[in-house]
This record gives structure tokens, C-alpha cells and sequence, in this order.
């Protein structure tokens, strides 16, 4: 107790010391100053005090978290310490699939082998001649893109000749299937423009719309109330729609599906949103329709009113390189803005000479159409109630895809055993066919299958033959299920 | 690296400045007229729209005659080139069935294989009809013949790798395979002139792309430490891996890459490398194995190697080879190789008898006769054109000499008056090159012979004077003495050429040299020349050029044919310096070997306006030797004190000198082909 009132009173007399030496320093009247009844005194001693530790604080630099670079002991330790992933993946068996090679490449019977590849149409001898013919006067190859001196006559001859077949005012040929349609894409659409594709496209498709950086949206592989759906959810939701760009991407006959796409109905969708229709005839030049005009000509729809029609030249004109067709603005306007054209070395000519003789073979003997859809009908007669594959495609589709009925749930389980089945045809029938691959970069998920390309070549035994292996195999492999 | 002249910088500017306002002019009218008509558009934007647009319908289409020119023959040596007409201002532009018969600079014909040749053709025509024009069918789905493998075989042991994949065209190898390779988290690291093919494939592949200053290895390794320093952007995880992309001849520059240093960095920093030998594979090197065989790099070294069958091997396609695991990995999941039909049976044919042909396995040494015509041929023209004044990029045996034009006007300009005169050359511009820097390219071949070669340089040198492209015309001066002090001053005293030597030069500049030997006497000579030399150029043969010598010093005295003199030079007249500094890079480049100028050429870049420079003399690269026409003299404008750090390579070429006298011969040679009344003047 008497601790505390002494330590009280020390305290007391050294602040009444302070306050007296203060006054006695400071004395002047303002020193005296009375707040609230209070007398403070000495306050300006203090103001002061504060002011000198303001000045001293904002004289100090403000925080700063100090910026230390990376000194060049440390980036050459990062360096060190890096270790990359190896260029390719370890590879398993399953990679180690060699594609049989083949001997020669007759789609005609009674040789090798029934083959059940993309030659849909067989016309050998005049192609050969016009082949023959261009090879002795223009070499293999063009030597030079198109721009610079690699534009051959017959490369004129063949754009002209295609355009005058499929009825449009201008074509551009491309050197190779593939970049056609990866090059044309680019060229019209943008970044900010909208394009509607079937998630079923191909990967030369799938490649254009994401080198083209615009706004993709996919609808059901061929459903034409999804694109509905789709379309209206576009137009309704984005105000800024009509100055934008807008495309439908679509194939004429799904080269995973097997399917034909309903155009007729597409058609009226498309001038309803008013969108402009991309469309991928690879598959179906030279096949659909009754002069073999492709899609349009089998829904009777002018091709005025599709915008774009592509096509690789590999599959029914049985030479390689592809086209894009359509008005003359859209052509002219590829010539110096589609890549795969601008810095691409050009078709070899004899290709161009051979894709000209083919659509001649084609217009004059429109037979070749009628054997070809017949065989068609053929294999499907002879393929219904294969036991525990489905036919995926349409009827008129000379690509006949028979997918699992029952799918074992993962893709490549699925691979395994329609390879199995296209194995064992080769091997105990000497029917060629050929279960789908995909490439890991596909983003299509649509089920793997058996691809049956159809040819005019093709004699209605073969068919049979061909049905008859295939339906005894599934059997053995898949069960009677 | 391209520096241009200020002042063709501005009047190149002005040039697509004039052309952009006057389409815009045009367009403005074009759109009062649309407007008044009904809307066609009907609800659709239109299809194309943009700058890009606006180029080609303004520009583009003004010149489109110079592009595209259609031929009715195979791009051989000399082709029929047809004639078109245009009745709507070049809008559209009609066939005629009239051809002329041109010299062709153009083609990417290297090897000459692509006219019909004695041992490919027959056996292509018969492939032709053992299998068909296609395969009609992808690589796995039946369209892998036995000509296929036999191809692979073929390319893997040409360019001398274990394993190799082939494909239809070019540029979808290489759209293709980047996908494949890299992906999210990886790193491509990419020169800034690649070509689309690879930009594209790159985009593709979805990982991120950085790009190095065009062939600076130096510049590759600051990017490789600052990105693996870094990591990937924001999560700053470590990369995957990282690519870098190089070309093996730059198709619009000419360039060698410098692949033995580009490839030190990439081992250094662990990256894996990816060559593209589009131009180069078949064209270059001893036995035509690319630019690996002629810079001495292991090709094991290189993790990819790509390449085209369109250039030197007359056919079409690409190809990757590498190690078997790769090939088997692209096998199984490249989308070229799964869904894209596979490479015609002919053309695969043709690539396997050239390459027969190339290696000599056709029975005949005609393979080996071409590869030494296309770089005889090469050597000759390049030399010539940078005589005559050209500005001309690109290396030493390089088959590919781009000629800049820089200004839009002179691109149709210099191709049509060329055509007239039966030369087709190829005029490049944007896209295909960056706006300011259109030029013309040309591409020997070893069909042309040289009487073709000839003519073609004297059409070249008309039409070059007609559209005043000749931007480097001091220079030619400059390396006459060059060559001429380098003479004097090396030659073994019994072999040297005597002043009084009966010689023909037309350069002034020359002819006091001659006259100014002939006063002095032996020991003053070398520092007469160079005075003369420095006099006579400055201010003697180009009144133009105001630039003075102040001084000059003989820096270096030790070794015979190099000197090294301290100029002065006033900074009134940039253009005409700048031309020479420009010069002075590509002295370097094609000095080849002599002094590394990377850094130097940079530094002379940054400082532009700096008063003092050294010049440094050199007598002859590695490449010269051996090589009846390339001897030719480089020289370097440097920094002051530059000319010091190059006295251990000035003593190294010493050596040089002392183990070949048959460098002298060359220049003997040099000289007296200069000497005679020649085509070039």
C-alpha cells in the first residue's frame, strides 16, 4: 500500500518537474493552453514532437517489397535442374499396328483382294491415259506454289472443269485433302465470328475451326433439332449477332458416321437464322445424286445456297488434292488468304489431268452412279441382321459403317475387338477392311466401326462375299448376341 | 536481318501510304453507289471483310498480272510461260493460247528433276500403271503399298536417321505433326521468319509460342534461360518440354541457319530440335543430304527432321524422320498419316528414283554432276548480282538469292520488264513477306546452264538500272581494290601481278590505283592503295557521297592481305552510310567463318550516329577456297577499337593463307574475270 502511494507520488512530483521545466523553457502564454476546463500545458512541445516524427516518417521511403531478378548463378541452376518430358510418350503394343501394304492397288475383282477402300467409282484405263499423257509433258511435280509459276494450264483447266460440273461460277484447287478444308475455314472466319459445327466433323474440319480462333459451338451429330436448338440460342442470346459472321459447318456424308446430312431442312434453317452453310462434300461428289453431283443434287437444292462446298479429290475422283467451290468473290478471296493455297506447292498436274478426266468419265457414263448405288443396296441386303454390329449410315451413303451394337463401354476396348473382326476377314477371306482409327488429337467421340467404302469396281459376288465373311466372323468374334 | 535505308523506308511508306488513301477514296465512292442499290447482303455480314480485304481488291489486284502467271510446260530450265490479257483493269485476267518461252528463275526446280529425266521418268510411268494415279484410301486403311515403305526406307537412310513417316504435301507435315508433339504446358520456340506451314502448325497444337530473332543463336538462348527460368506463364510450373524450330534454308532470305550453334544452345538448355529442310534437303551439301551435310552437323543431334519432296526431288509430299520410337508414335496417331489420303504411287516413285539418282545408284555420277552445277551455279550468279550492285540476302550456296525491291512500285514493275525480256522471276510481297520488304526472289536450278545464267544477268542488270534497284553500287568499287590489295600484298613476290599488268577497269576509282602503283615504289604501295582506295571512294568515283577520311591508319601490319584502316566519315548523308553498314553485315555473313559478327553487327545497328569506325579488310573466307567464283573479299565496317579483338582470327587466317596458295589463284582468277570485258558491266 504504502509502496503504491509512494510509487504514485514519484511519478506525480517527476511529471510536475517535467511540467514546471517545460513552463519554465517554454514560457509563453500560448504554452498555457485551456481545453475543456483542462490546462495543458506544454502542448506545443508535443505538436511539435509530432510534426518532427511526421517529417521524419514521409522522408523514409514507402514499402517497397524488394525486387530481386533472378541472378544469372540462379537461372543457370533453373536450368540445370530442368529435366523435359520425352518427346513421345513410352509406346505400348497397341501403337505397333503396321497397315498391311499392298501389292498393287486394283479396285476391280478376282484380284488380290476384295478391297473395301475409298474408290467408289472405278474408272482405270482413261484415267491412266490422261495421266500418262501429263506426266511426259509436265513432270511429276509443279515445283512452286501457285503464285509463283506454279500454276499449270491444267490446274486452270481443272478449276474451270469443276466449277462447270458442280454448276458454280468459280473452283480453287488445293494440293491435298486434308488442308482444304483446314485452309478455307481460316480464310472467312475469324476471331469473334460464330460457327456452328456437328461435333461428328472430321479432323481436317476440327483443325480449321480452331486454327480460325472463332466462337464454336457444336450441335448432336446430325440432329437437326439440336441445330435448331442451337441456332436459336445463338441468335436470341447475342445482340451483336447480325454484324458478326456466322457459319454452319457441316459434311454432305460423315466420314465417321457414315451418315447424309439433311440438307433440304438445313436449307430452311439457315435462311431462317440467317446463317451462310460451309459444306464438306468429300464423300459424296461423284456418289449422291443422280449425276453424281453431290448433296445438293440428291436434295434437289440449287448450290447457289451453299456458300462453301469443299471436297478431297482422293476419295470418288480417285486422284488426290481437294477443291473448294462457290461464288467468284469467295474463290477470288482464298487465292491470297488461304494458307494451305498461298504456301502450299501445287497439285501435281497429272493429278489435276486426272481429276479432269474423271468428272469427263463421270458426266458421260452416268451408269457407273447406278452400279454404285446398287451396290450399295447390295451390301446392305447382305449385311441386314449382321449379328452384333449395327449399320451406323444412311441407306444411300457409300460409306457403310457398322458400328457395335453394344458398346463395351470404352473406345478402345470397342477398337479391339472390330479389329479383331477386320483381321480375321483379311485373313481367312481375303476381304480388305479397315476398323476406323482415331488419332488422339480427334476430338470427335462419335463410336469407332467397321468402315465398308463401297466402289463401282466392286461386282455384286464380291458384295456377297464380302457380307457373307464379315457376317460369319461378328458371329464368331461378338457371340450371337 | 534486313536494316533498310531511311530514306527507301519513307518513299516505301509513302508508296502503300498513296495506294491505301486512294482505295479508301475509291471505296468511299464504291459504297455511295452499294447504298443506293438494294442491300444484297440480306441479313448476313459480308463474307469478307477487313484490311486484308481491302489489300488485295486495292492493291493486290492492281499487280495481280505479276503473280499466278500460269505455265504450259514443265518448270524446267526454260518453260512456256502463258500469255493473259485483262479487259477490266486487271480484275480478271483471260488466258490467250499464246505462249512465250521464258528462262526460268522461279521454280523451286533445284536438281533439275522436274522435267521428264532419262532414269525417273520411265520408272514413274510405270508405277503410274502398276498401281493408280491414288491410293484413294488413308495410310491405315489400305493405302500403304509396298512403293510406301520402300519410300520410308529410302528417305530414312538419305537423311540418315533410323526411321521415317511420309505424307501427301508439305505443309500439312508440318500443320500435322506439331499438334501431335506438343500440347498444353509445352513450349515452342520459334524462328521469327518461319514458314506459315509451321506458324500454323504451331498455333495448332495449342502450346505456347515464343519466338527468337531471325538465326541469333545468341537471342535463342536468352529466350531458352529466361522461359525456363520463368516457367509457363502465371502458374510458373515448369515446361513439358520445349521445341525449337529452325529452317534449314529460309526460303525468303536465302539463309543458311547456323545449325551447328543453334544446336550447342539446344543441347546446353536440353530442348529438342525440330529442322525443317524444305528448301535445303536434296539442294545443298556434298552428297545433297542438306544443310546437316554442308555445316558438319551429326544429324543424330537433331531430334526431328522434316522435309518437302516438292523442291529438289521434282515430286510432291514431306516427310519426318527420326528415331523409330517417334516415327511409330506418328504412325499410330498423326491425323495425316490416319485420315489424309496417302502419297500418290507416282510421285512416291519419283522421290525414290531421284533419290537413286542422287546417290549415284542409278549407275551414272549424273547425281553428283548436279549437285556440283547447282552450287557452281549458285555461287556464279549470287557473286554476280552483288557485283553488279543487287542488294542480295542470303549465303553462299544457297540456291535461293532474294533481291530487294522494297518499293510496291518496283514489284510490278521489275517482273514485267524481266518477262519482257523472257525472264520469268518470282516478286514476292506481303503476305508472304513483311509490307516494307517486298523483294524478288530467284531460284537456280542446276538445268540452267551458263549461258542461261548469262543472259539472265544481263536482262537482270537492264531491268535493274530501268527500275533503280541497284542500291549498293560503291560497294562493287570498294571490293574490286579489295581484291586488288589483297593481290598485291600476298602474292608470292614472283606470281604477284606487276602494276604494270595491262588491266581493264572501268571504275575510275580502279584506274588511279593502277596509275598510283605504277608511281610508287614497292614497300610504299599497300599504304598508297588504301589511301587511294579511301579517297577515290569517297570522293572521287561517287561525288555524291560527302563522306571524308580524316585519317587513316594502318592498325595491323603483320599479316599479308588484311589491313585494318581507321575512316572517319561524316554523318550528313545517312542513307548512302547506312547502305554501307548494311553492307558490312553482309560482308560478314558471306565472309563466312572470318570473324563472327553477331554481336558486332548488333552493336553497329544500335549505334547508328557514331563518328568513328574501323574497317577491316578481309582478304577471303573458307567457303571462297575451293570455289572458282565465290572468292570474293568481305569486309566490316566496326566499331572503333572493334578491329582489335579480330587480331587472333586475322592470325588464324593467316594460317589460312599460308596452307592454301591456291586462294591466290582464286583471286588471280577473280581478277582476270574482272579484267576481261564481261557481261556484268
Amino acid at each position: 500500500m504504502e509502496v503504491s502511494t509512494m510509487m504514485s507520488s514519484t511519478v506525480q512530483n517527476l511529471m510536475n518537474v517535467t511540467f514546471d521545466w517545460l513552463n519554465s523553457t517554454l514560457d509563453v502564454p500560448s504554452v498555457r493552453a485551456v481545453v475543456f476546463g483542462f490546462n495543458i500545458r506544454g502542448h506545443l512541445f508535443i505538436e511539435v514532437f509530432l510534426l518532427v516524427v511526421i517529417l521524419f516518417l514521409l522522408s523514409q521511403k514507402s514499402y517497397k517489397p524488394p525486387k530481386r531478378p533472378l541472378t544469372n548463378k540462379e537461372i543457370d541452376e533453373l536450368c540445370d535442374e530442368w529435366v523435359p518430358e520425352p518427346l513421345i510418350p513410352s509406346l505400348n503394343k497397341e501403337l505397333l499396328y503396321e497397315p498391311p501394304a499392298l501389292e498393287s492397288l486394283d479396285c476391280l475383282p478376282g484380284q488380290v483382294s476384295t478391297k473395301m477402300s475409298k474408290c467408289y467409282n472405278a474408272f482405270h484405263k482413261k484415267l491412266l491415259e490422261s495421266c500418262t499423257a501429263s506426266l511426259d509433258k509436265y513432270g511429276v511435280g509443279s515445283c512452286g506454289p501457285r503464285g509463283f509459276y506454279g500454276t499449270i494450264d491444267v490446274h486452270l483447266d481443272c478449276e474451270a472443269r469443276i466449277a462447270k460440273f458442280l454448276g458454280t461460277p468459280e473452283s480453287i484447287l488445293y494440293s491435298y485433302g486434308l488442308s482444304t478444308m483446314f485452309s478455307a475455314i481460316p480464310a472467312f472466319s475469324k476471331k469473334g465470328d460464330i460457327i456452328v459445327a456437328d461435333e461428328g466433323v472430321h479432323w481436317g474440319i476440327q483443325n480449321g475451326l480452331y486454327l480460325s480462333r472463332s466462337t464454336v459451338v457444336y450441335f448432336k451429330h446430325n440432329d437437326i433439332n439440336s441445330l435448331r436448338q442451337t441456332l436459336e440460342k445463338i441468335t436470341t442470346e447475342n445482340k451483336r449477332v447480325k454484324k458478326l459472321r456466322r457459319y454452319i459447318v457441316i459434311e454432305a456424308v460423315y466420314q465417321n458416321s457414315g451418315q447424309i446430312a439433311p440438307l433440304d431442312e438445313i436449307i430452311k434453317l439457315k435462311e431462317k437464322y440467317r446463317f451462310r452453310i460451309l459444306l464438306d462434300e468429300s464423300n459424296s461428289i461423284g456418289v449422291l445424286g443422280s449425276s453424281g453431283r453431290g448433296l445438293t443434287e440428291h436434295y434437289g437444292v440449287p448450290i447457289e445456297k451453299i456458300d462453301l462446298v469443299t471436297a478431297d479429290m482422293g476419295r470418288a475422283l480417285a486422284t488426290e488434292g481437294g477443291f473448294c467451290t462457290g461464288s467468284t468473290r469467295v474463290i477470288d478471296h482464298q487465292r491470297l488468304s488461304s494458307s494451305g493455297y498461298v504456301f502450299s506447292a501445287s497439285l501435281p498436274p497429272y493429278l489435276a489431268s486426272a481429276a479432269i478426266s474423271a468428272l469427263d468419265i463421270l458426266e458421260k457414263d452416268p451408269k457407273l452412279i447406278k452400279k454404285l448405288k446398287n451396290n450399295i443396296a447390295v451390301l446392305w441386303k447382305g449385311l441386314s441382321g449382321i449379328s452384333g454390329l449395327t449399320i451406323a449410315g444412311s441407306q444411300e451413303s457409300p460409306i457403310v459403317y457398322l458400328k457395335l451394337k453394344k458398346s463395351t463401354g470404352s473406345m478402345q476396348e470397342d477398337r479391339r475387338l472390330l479389329e479383331a473382326i477386320a483381321e480375321r476377314v483379311l485373313k481367312e477371306d481375303s476381304v480388305f477392311v479397315v476398323a476406323s482409327k482415331r488419332s488422339t488429337l480427334d476430338k470427335c467421340r462419335l463410336p469407332v466401326g467397321i468402315r465398308l467404302y463401297v466402289s463401282a469396281g466392286h461386282s455384286e459376288s464380291d458384295l456377297r462375299k464380302a457380307s457373307e465373311s464379315l457376317k460369319r466372323v461378328a458371329k464368331q468374334v461378338l457371340g450371337g448376341s | 536481318m534486313i536494316a533498310i535505308p531511311y530514306l527507301t523506308a519513307l518513299t516505301t511508306y509513302f508508296s502503300y501510304g498513296l495506294l491505301f488513301a486512294f482505295g479508301q477514296f475509291r471505296d468511299f465512292f464504291r459504297k455511295l453507289i452499294d447504298w443506293s442499290k438494294a442491300n444484297t447482303l440480306q441479313g448476313y455480314a459480308p463474307i469478307c471483310l477487313g484490311l486484308e480485304d481491302f489489300y488485295i481488291r486495292r492493291l493486290y489486284l492492281r499487280i495481280q498480272d505479276c503473280f499466278g502467271r500460269p505455265i504450259s510446260s514443265a518448270p524446267d530450265a526454260w518453260f512456256d510461260v502463258v500469255e493473259r490479257y485483262s479487259n477490266d483493269n486487271n480484275k480478271t485476267l483471260k488466258r490467250t493460247t499464246k505462249v512465250s518461252r521464258c528462262l526460268n528463275l522461279g521454280s523451286y526446280n533445284y536438281l533439275g528433276f522436274a522435267a521428264a529425266d532419262e532414269y525417273c521418268t520411265p520408272r514413274v510411268i510405270e508405277t503410274l500403271k502398276k498401281y493408280s494415279p491414288s491410293t484413294c484410301s488413308s495410310r491405315v486403311d489400305g493405302g500403304t503399298t509396298v512403293l510406301h515403305n520402300e519410300l520410308e526406307k529410302y528417305v530414312a537412310s538419305f537423311v540418315r536417321k533410323p526411321a521415317a513417316i511420309v505424307f501427301g504435301m508439305g505443309y500439312v507435315t508440318n500443320s500435322a505433326i506439331l499438334p501431335v508433339l506438343m500440347g498444353k504446358g509445352c513450349l515452342i520456340i520459334s524462328d521469327s521468319l518461319n514458314h506459315n506451314s509451321i506458324v500454323n502448325g504451331a498455333r495448332g497444337s495449342g502450346a505456347t509460342i515464343r519466338v527468337f530473332q531471325h538465326n541469333i543463336p545468341s537471342h535463342l538462348e536468352e529466350v531458352l534461360r529466361e522461359q525456363i527460368a520463368d516457367g509457363q506463364p502465371r502458374t510458373h510450373r515448369p515446361w513439358k518440354k520445349i521445341i525449337v524450330i529452325v529452317e534449314g534454308i529460309y526460303s525468303m532470305e536465302g539463309e543458311l541457319c547456323k545449325l551447328p550453334e543453334i544446336i550447342a544452345v539446344c543441347k546446353k538448355y536440353k530442348a529438342y530440335t525440330y529442322l525443317d529442310e524444305a528448301h535445303s534437303i536434296g539442294a545443298v551439301g556434298k552428297t545433297g543430304r542438306g544443310v546437316c551435310e554442308l555445316l558438319g552437323v551429326d544429324t543424330a543431334d537433331i531430334d526431328i527432321m522434316m522435309g518437302t519432296f516438292t523442291k529438289s526431288f521434282g515430286s510432291c509430299g514431306g516427310y519426318i524422320a527420326g528415331s523409330e520410337d517417334l516415327i511409330k508414335y506418328l504412325k499410330y496417331t498423326c491425323p495425316a498419316h490416319l485420315y489424309a489420303t496417302s502419297v500418290s504411287p507416282p510421285a512416291a516413285q519419283q522421290i525414290i528414283s531421284s533419290i537413286r539418282v542422287i546417290l549415284g545408284e542409278d549407275g551414272s555420277n549424273r547425281g553428283a554432276q548436279k549437285l556440283a552445277k547447282i552450287r557452281e551455279n549458285s555461287n556464279f550468279f549470287r557473286s554476280e548480282l552483288q557485283k553488279m550492285g543487287f542488294e542480295v540476302l542470303g549465303d553462299n550456296d544457297s540456291p535461293v538469292m532474294p533481291i530487294m525491291l522494297y518499293n510496291p512500285a518496283k514489284i510490278p514493275a521489275f517482273s514485267r520488264e524481266c518477262l519482257k525480256h523472257n525472264v520469268a522471276v518470282v516478286t514476292v510481297a506481303f503476305p508472304a513477306t513483311p509490307l516494307l520488304l517486298a523483294r524478288a526472289r530467284i531460284c537456280i536450278s542446276a538445268s540452267h546452264s551458263r549461258e542461261d545464267l548469262v543472259k539472265a544477268l544481263q536482262v537482270i542488270s537492264k531491268v535493274g538500272d530501268l527500275v533503280g534497284i541497284k542500291m549498293l553500287k560503291i560497294v562493287g568499287v570498294i571490293e574490286s581494290i579489295c581484291v586488288w590489295i589483297v593481290i598485291v600484298k600476298s602474292c608470292p613476290s614472283s606470281t604477284r601481278p606487276r602494276a604494270s599488268t595491262p588491266m581493264v577497269f572501268e571504275d575510275q576509282a580502279a584506274k588511279v590505283v593502277v596509275q598510283k602503283l605504277r608511281e610508287e615504289g614497292e614497300e610504299n604501295r599497300r599504304l598508297v592503295i588504301s589511301e587511294v582506295i579511301l579517297n577515290e571512294w569517297i570522293n572521287g568515283s561517287s561525288k555524291q557521297n560527302p563522306a571524308k577520311v580524316v585519317t587513316y591508319q594502318p592498325i595491323y601490319e603483320g599479316i599479308k592481305g588484311l589491313q585494318i584502316v581507321r575512316v572517319i566519315m561524316k554523318q550528313t548523308q545517312k542513307t548512302q552510310l547506312h547502305g554501307v553498314k548494311k553492307k558490312s553485315f553482309m560482308g560478314s555473313q558471306s565472309g563466312s567463318g572470318l570473324v563472327d559478327m553477331d554481336k558486332d553487327s548488333r552493336t553497329i545497328r544500335e549505334q547508328q550516329v557514331s563518328l568513328e569506325r574501323d574497317v577491316l579488310v578481309s582478304p577471303e573466307g573458307e567457303n571462297g577456297v575451293g570455289d572458282p567464283h565465290g572468292a570474293r573479299a568481305g569486309w566490316t565496317v566496326g566499331k572503333k577499337g572493334f578491329a582489335a579483338g579480330v587480331k587472333e582470327q586475322c592470325r588464324q587466317v593467316e594460317a589460312l593463307f599460308r596452307r592454301n596458295s591456291l586462294c591466290l589463284a582464286m583471286m588471280e582468277r577473280k581478277l582476270r574475270l574482272r579484267s576481261e570485258p564481261t557481261h556484268s558491266r
